[in-house]
């Protein structure tokens, strides 16, 4: 399957009166990663939610292929094989995680009420074939020994794991992942980069990054698109975007200007990675 | 091995009744299997899918009354005018079964847009909307003083009594006793079908809607049909529930398909546990059977007043058995007295040497899909 390009035209969206995002574009070209960063209340998280279908779009458009994502609900935009991850979590605990990772294949299975219901040689034969598949996955993301265990029951990090692996499990085509190493530690953070990095690089797949992690950026990303109080600063690649002027007043404040040495550099700076949304 | 083992005798369990006890406890029992049925139903769309409904009594009543004016004829009685379509009642029982399932899905603009609780106040206004029309369509229903209720006949065998009973090892096989049968079946069937739907696709899917709604989306499942979906085939189940309340009783009157009955269902779901069929299953057998235990030995029991005498009737007493329990099943057993079950054998079979121990997850069936 061929990944098409993400161009975002012109996005606005406003939630009464307040303005999330003003006239926002940038395109993400087939098999990249492109990063979006943004100081906290950026309008990051909402730009993501417009693209998987949880709002609307109040101005402009999002196409993906020759599909207007802002005119779908979720599942129609997941079907086109659109994934995505949470900043905060979204699995279900009491599920284990092979639960979970199959809830990713829903898309590509076709079991109903009635067959599962009917215990239909076709939904057995389709729940084994996926049971392979979410091992395959597991495997890939590190995740095998959990397989069995209910999610609740996993550390935060290995369920940031899952999140990943459950939305592989889908085979996207644009997967996006929002803030995939918040909240993590060093090692952690480490091979989840890792894992981002191998995905790309074997997966027929485009990336679409929401981070506040410089360094996480610069090392993964092919173009980064900053975003401050819901308007685009620049695009660009990691390294003209870190040397941007506006970017580094809306990081530092204004008072950065005369040193441009105190780009915004990485996990030194504040964490602000954590609970930015509600 | 011991598991299959555990079935085979709960089987024989259940076949024996028929053959020791009176119509009173048959007829109790077959109720705790119609509720079983119906609890099963609302398990799916409340505890799997997170949706609250009130109105299970609504589809109860439909399935009862459907079956009713299917199967029954013209007549008049105690000067009202029936009428009935006299279809074979083999037909009119599946056929209000589709009825109930029919007009869950006319509700489904509503299902598969409100969400948990807002559900609960759209089912409620069910009861009420179904209330009065129970009451005022007489000719179908009978008004209030209700109606009878034809005997069910499965190709010739027919589930009524009769003046010269079939004797099977020596004791009358009368309705109740044959009834008894199909009750079984139709709880097993019953059960089969909604762990075949809550351990595979659609299942994980109603899960996800109940814990996070966004993610089902995202991940491609379809919510509001979905949601949808589920309220049907609740629906469905307590349209079967409701034929064999029917059938059980014989007669059917509008007071029962009130709103606590409807709660009766929740109390149910909530006791014997959230999600699952044997939650449901358990829950039902508990709530509908401890008032016949209540009435059978009321002498015995303390603050539990003969029929004539004061103090609470056996009825008001298990109700408030009933909610003290469920309270303490909201603050004890968060998983119901089926999860609070399998904890407790979990946990003895750990203390078995040789036996390798459970792991933690509560679901058995779960497990065996995804193992």
């Amino acid at each position: 399957m061929s990944v098409p390009e993400l161009a975002v035209r012109g996005l606005t969206v406003r939630f009464a009166g307040i303005t999330a995002l003003d006239d926002v574009s940038f395109t993400v070209a087939p098999k990249t990663l492109h990063a979006v960063i943004g100081p906290n209340g950026a309008g990051k998280s909402t730009c993501f939610n417009v693209l998987s279908g949880v709002y609307r779009a109040t101005e402009g458009s999002v196409t993906f292929g020759d599909a207007e994502l802002t005119k779908l609900p979720p599942h129609k935009i997941a079907s086109l094989g659109v994934a995505r991850t949470f900043q905060n979590l979204a699995l279900s605990d009491y599920l284990t995680t092979a639960a979970n990772l199959q809830l990713g294949r829903h898309r590509l299975t076709r079991t109903g009420f009635v067959t599962a219901g009917l215990h239909l040689p076709s939904a057995r034969r389709e729940e084994r074939a996926q049971a392979d598949k979410v091992r395959e996955v597991a495997e890939y993301v590190g995740i095998t020994e959990h397989l069995p265990l209910p999610v609740g029951l996993l550390p935060y990090g290995v369920r940031k794991r899952v999140e990943l692996a459950r939305a592989l499990c889908l085979e996207p085509r644009l997967l996006l992942l929002d803030e995939p190493v918040a909240g993590m530690n060093g090692g952690e953070r480490r091979a989840m980069v890792e894992t981002i990095g191998r995905v790309r690089e074997v997966m027929d797949l485009s990336i679409v990054l929401v981070e506040h992690d410089m360094a996480l950026v610069g090392r993964l990303a092919d173009e980064v698109t900053v975003l401050d109080f819901g308007r685009r600063l620049t695009t660009g690649t990691p390294a003209e975007v870190r040397r941007h002027p506006d970017v580094i007043r809306a990081y530092l404040g204004k008072s950065a200007e005369e040193d441009p040495a105190a780009a915004p550099r990485t996990n030194d700076t504040p964490a602000q990675g954590q609970g930015e949304n509600p | 091995m011991s598991r299959k083992l555990l079935w085979v005798g709960a089987a024989v369990l259940l076949v024996l009744p028929p053959f020791y006890l009176d119509a009173f406890w048959l007829q109790s029992g077959l109720f705790a299997m119609s509720a079983a049925i119906g609890a099963i139903g609302l398990n799916v769309l409340t505890g799997a899918a997170g949706q609250l409904s009130l109105g299970h009594a609504f589809f109860l009543a439909l399935g009862a009354y459907g079956y009713i004016w299917l199967a029954g004829g013209d007549e008049r009685t105690a000067g009202i005018e029936l009428t009935g379509l006299g279809l074979p009642t083999l037909l009119a029982a599946v056929l209000a079964v589709l009825l109930a399932g029919l007009v869950g899905g006319l509700f489904a603009p509503l299902a598969g847009r409100l969400r948990g609780a807002s559900l609960g106040i759209a089912t409620l206004a069910l009861v009420f909307l179904g209330q009065h029309v129970l009451f005022r369509a007489e000719g179908v229903t009978g008004g209030a003083n209700g109606r009878d209720v034809p005997p069910l006949n499965v190709f010739g065998l027919e589930f009524a009594d009769s003046p010269e009973p079939v004797l099977v090892l020596g004791i009358p096989f009368n309705g109740l006793e044959k009834l008894w049968f199909l009750g079984l079946v139709l709880l097993a069937g019953a059960a089969w079908f909604a762990r075949g739907v809550l351990a595979s696709r659609p299942g994980r899917a109603l899960n996800t809607i109940r814990d996070h709604e966004i993610a089902a989306g995202a991940l491609g499942v379809p919510v509001a049909r979905t949601r949808a979906a589920a309220f049907v085939l609740s629906s469905m189940y307590a349209g079967l529930a409701g034929v064999l309340f029917a059938l059980i009783y014989r007669r059917t009157v509008p007071d029962t398909f009130g709103l606590a009955l409807s709660l009766d269902y929740l109390a149910m779901i909530v006791i014997g546990g959230l999600g699952t069929v044997g939650g449901a299953v358990l829950g039902a057998v508990f709530v509908s059977m401890l008032q016949p235990l209540l009435t059978r030995y009321a002498d015995g029991i303390p603050f539990v007043a003969a029929s004539g005498s004061a103090g609470p009737s056996p009825a008001e007493a298990a109700r408030i058995i009933y909610g003290v329990v469920f309270v303490a099943v909201l603050l004890f057993l968060p998983t119901g007295l089926a999860g609070g079950l399998s904890r407790l054998t979990s946990r003895l079979r750990r203390r078995r040497p040789g036996t390798t121990p459970n792991p933690p997850a509560s679901n058995p069936s779960r497990e065996e899909s995804t193992a």
